[in-house]
C-alpha cells in the first residue's frame, strides 16, 4: 500500500526541475509495452513434476518490511530500512513459502533496488534462497529519485518466481490516476500487468498474468486496472491459452459483509485513505463469473472471515480480503487457502507483511 | 564520451586563438568573477540570482557567498591570489560551510524531503580547499586547473540518523559528510566567443571513497554556458550542468539546464 505523500511545498521547485531538464529527468517512464526483466536463481533446486498439480501462491511483501511501523500507513514514521532489517524480514517469509512449496509464487510489491529497502535486490534474494528457479519481474515505482518524505531512489513492483521456465514476459502499463497534479503523477507508482508464459512440460500453453491494482484512486482508476486485468485474461483465454490471474487487486469480493470503517484505517489524509468499497461491490462480479477463484465465492460468502487477506495494524488480524487467484483451468476442490495463522496454512503470516499470501492448487490441462 | 563534449565544443569554439597564445602578455583583470585564479577588482561587488555574489576585498582577495542561500546552508568562499606572472596566475580558494541547518530543512514529509522527516542531521562543517591555476590563451580566454579537496568534521552519527544525501548535483557536494575526505579537479575554460557573447564550459570531477551502501563512487559533471555581458554592470546566462555519478541503484546521467542573471556594481 505504498503512498507518496502530499506534494506541497516544493512543488513549484520540482516542477521547475522537470519543466527544464525535459520529459524524464529522474526516470520514471515506461512504454504501454515493454520486456519485462528476467531473473534466475542460483543454487541446485530440484525438477518440479509436471504429472502433479500446479502449485500457486500470491503474496503481497510489502517491499520486506515486515511489520515495521513505516509513515504511509499513519502508524508510525519509518520511511528506510537497514539491509540486516530487510534480510531479517525476508528471512521470516522463508518457512512461509518452503512449507507451501509453490511451483509459481506472485509478489507485490517486491523492491530490487530501492534506498528504502537498503538497495537490496528482493527477487534475486527470493530465487537463492527458495527452490524457485525462474524470475520476471515488472516495476511499478521507478525514480532515480523520490523528492519526497526521504524515500530517494525506488524500485519495487510485481514480480513472477516459478520452477518452470518463464517467456514472453511483458510489463503492460496501465492507466494512470488523473486526479492528480502532473508533478505527483510523475513521482507516482505506475501499475502493470505482469504476463509470462509458464513452460511446464506436456501440457497446453499457460500464462501467468500478474497484477496489483491501484489503491486510492477516486476516478474509476482502480476499476479500469482491474477490467484492464480481465482483458488480458481474457484474450489469452480466447486464444486457446490456459491463464491464472494473480494479484493484490484492492478490492473486495461479491457479497462481502463489512465494506467501510476498517479500524486498522487510521490515516487521516483523505488522499490515503482506503477503507470504503462500498460503490466496488460488483467490480469483480465478471472475474468470478467467468474464472475460476482460488477459493468459491459461495464458500467466502459464507465465511468471510477465514479468507481475509490483509490488515494494516499489525495488533489486529486480518479483516479484508483483496488477494487472488483466478484460473480457467480446473482449482482442485479445497485447496485454495489464504494462510492467515496456525489453524489456516500452518504459520503466523500477520507479523510478516500486511498480506497474507493466498494459494491453490490447479490441474494444467 | 558525453563528459568531453561541452569542453570539446568551447574548445573548437576557442581554436582560432591557438596560434598567438605563446605571445600573449599578462592580460587586463578581468571584471567579471569567475573560475580563475584573478579575482574581481577591489570594491567590485557581483550578486546572481542562482550563482554566489562575489566581493573584491582588495586586489588580491575575493570574497563569495549567496546572500539569500547563506540562511539555509551558511557559507563563505574566499579566493586569494598567490602569484602572478605574465599570463599565469595562481590562487589558493577556500570554502567553509555549516551544512546542518539545510540537511535539517530537507529532512521533512512531503515535497523536498530529501532526508526522511526523522533524520537527525548532525552538527557539521564543511571545509573546502583548492588550489586553483589559470593561463591566458589568448586575450580574453583564459584555461584554469584546480586540484581540492572538502572534509566535512561532524559529531557522529549512524545511516539511520543521517542517511546518504544521494540527490544529483547535491550528492558529491555533501559526500564529506559521510567520509574521510573527497578529492577533486577540475578544468575551466572561458573566454570570449563574440562581441559580447562569452562561453564558460568546466569539467569536474569528484572521487568519494567508502560512501555507505555504494563504497568508492564519483562524480563527473559538465557544464557549458553562454553568457551576454552588457558591459560590466548586467549578465545574462543560459547553460547546462550535466552530471554522470555512481550511485548505490547504478550509473546514473542527469542534466539540469539553467539560466542566471548577475549585477556588478
Amino acid at each position: 500500500m505504498a503512498r507518496l505523500a502530499p506534494l506541497l511545498g516544493c512543488r513549484a521547485l520540482l516542477a521547475a526541475w522537470l519543466l527544464l531538464t525535459g520529459c524524464d529527468p529522474f526516470h520514471t517512464g515506461f512504454e504501454d509495452e515493454e520486456g519485462a526483466v528476467y531473473y534466475e536463481g542460483h543454487g541446485d533446486k530440484p525438477a518440479p513434476d509436471p504429472s502433479q498439480p500446479l502449485r500457486v501462491m500470491n503474496y503481497n511483501v510489502k517491499f520486506g518490511g515486515g511489520r515495521i511501523d513505516f509513515f504511509f500507513d499513519c502508524f508510525g514514521d519509518r520511511v528506510l530500512m537497514s539491509r540486516e532489517e530487510v534480510i531479517e524480514n525476508l528471512t521470516r517469509l522463508l518457512p512461509v513459502i518452503e512449507k507451501y512449496d509453490p511451483d509459481v509464487l506472485v509478489l507485490q510489491e517486491v523492491d530490487v533496488n530501492s534506498k528504502r529497502g537498503a538497495y537490496l535486490d528482493q527477487m534475486q534474494w527470493l530465487l537463492d534462497h527458495t527452490q524457485l528457479r525462474y524470475g520476471v519481474y515488472a516495476s511499478q515505482w521507478k525514480a532515480d529519485y523520490i523528492p519526497s518524505d526521504g524515500l530517494g531512489a525506488m524500485d519495487d513492483g510485481n514480480g513472477i518466481l516459478s520452477k518452470y521456465p518463464l517467456s514472453g514476459a511483458e510489463r503492460i502499463a496501465l492507466k494512470l490516476r488523473s486526479e492528480q497534479s502532473g508533478i505527483e503523477r510523475y513521482f507516482y507508482l505506475k501499475r502493470n500487468v505482469l504476463r509470462a508464459k509458464l513452460e511446464v512440460p506436456g501440457k497446453q500453453p499457460t500464462y501467468v498474468v500478474a497484477t496489483h491494482s491501484d489503491a486510492y484512486s477516486k476516478d474509476g482508476t482502480k476499476r479500469q486496472h482491474i477490467d484492464r486485468f480481465k482483458q488480458e485474461l481474457d484474450a489469452l483465454s480466447a486464444d486457446g491459452n490456459t491463464v491464472l490471474g494473480v494479484g493484490d487487486l484492492n478490492t473486495l469480493p461479491p457479497g462481502t459483509k463489512k465494506q467501510f470503517g476498517f479500524p486498522d484505517s487510521v490515516c487521516k489524509d483523505e488522499e490515503f485513505i482506503a477503507d470504503d468499497y462500498r460503490a466496488e461491490a460488483d467490480w469483480l462480479d465478471s472475474l468470478y463469473d467467468d474464472y475460476t477463484p482460488e477459493v468459491p465465492l459461495d464458500a467466502y460468502q459464507a465465511d468471510n472471515e477465514s479468507y481475509f487477506s490483509h490488515s494494516v495494524d499489525k495488533n489486529g488480524f486480518w479483516n479484508r480480503k483483496l488477494d487472488y487467484i483466478f484460473t480457467n483451468a480446473t482449482v482442485v476442490p479445497g485447496s485454495g487457502l489464504v494462510h492467515q495463522d496456525k489453524a489456516h496454512g500452518g504459520i503466523e503470516t500477520m507479523p510478516l507483511s500486511d498480506h497474507a499470501p493466498v494459494s491453490v492448487e490447479i490441474e494444467l490441462p | 564520451m558525453r563528459h568531453g563534449l561541452s569542453l570539446a565544443l568551447a574548445l573548437a569554439l576557442g581554436s582560432h586563438v591557438t596560434a598567438a597564445h605563446a605571445q600573449v602578455e599578462q592580460q587586463p583583470r578581468p571584471i567579471w568573477s569567475g573560475n580563475h585564479a584573478r579575482p574581481v577588482p577591489e570594491h567590485r561587488l557581483e550578486l546572481g540570482l542562482l550563482q554566489n555574489g562575489h566581493y573584491g576585498l582588495s586586489k588580491r582577495l575575493e570574497l563569495a557567498l549567496h546572500p539569500l542561500w547563506f540562511f539555509a546552508l551558511p557559507h563563505v568562499e574566499l579566493k586569494a591570489l598567490a602569484a602572478e606572472q605574465g599570463p599565469l596566475a595562481l590562487a589558493v580558494r577556500g570554502r567553509l560551510a555549516y551544512p546542518t541547518i539545510f540537511l535539517g530543512l530537507v529532512s521533512r514529509e512531503g515535497a523536498g524531503g530529501l532526508l526522511p522527516k526523522s533524520s537527525s542531521p548532525p552538527q557539521a562543517l564543511q571545509i573546502e580547499g583548492e588550489l586553483l591555476g589559470s593561463y591566458d590563451l589568448a586575450p580574453a580566454q583564459t584555461l584554469s586547473a584546480a586540484l581540492g579537496v572538502a572534509v566535512a568534521p561532524h559529531a557522529s552519527f549512524t545511516s539511520a540518523e543521517m542517511p546518504l544525501l544521494d540527490f544529483p548535483f547535491l550528492y558529491p557536494r555533501f559526500a564529506a559528510l559521510y567520509t574521510v575526505l573527497v578529492p577533486r579537479a577540475a578544468l575551466y575554460l572561458e573566454g570570449r566567443l563574440w562581441r559580447r557573447l562569452y562561453y564558460d564550459a568546466s569539467a569536474l570531477g569528484f572521487l568519494m571513497p567508502k560512501l555507505p551502501d555504494v563504497g568508492t563512487a564519483w562524480a563527473l559533471e559538465q557544464s557549458l554556458a553562454l553568457e551576454y555581458r552588457a558591459g560590466d554592470r548586467v549578465a545574462l546566462s543560459l547553460g547546462t550542468r550535466l552530471s554522470e555519478a555512481k550511485y548505490a541503484y547504478a550509473t546514473r546521467l542527469h542534466y539540469l539546464p539553467y539560466a542566471d542573471v548577475r549585477f556588478g556594481f
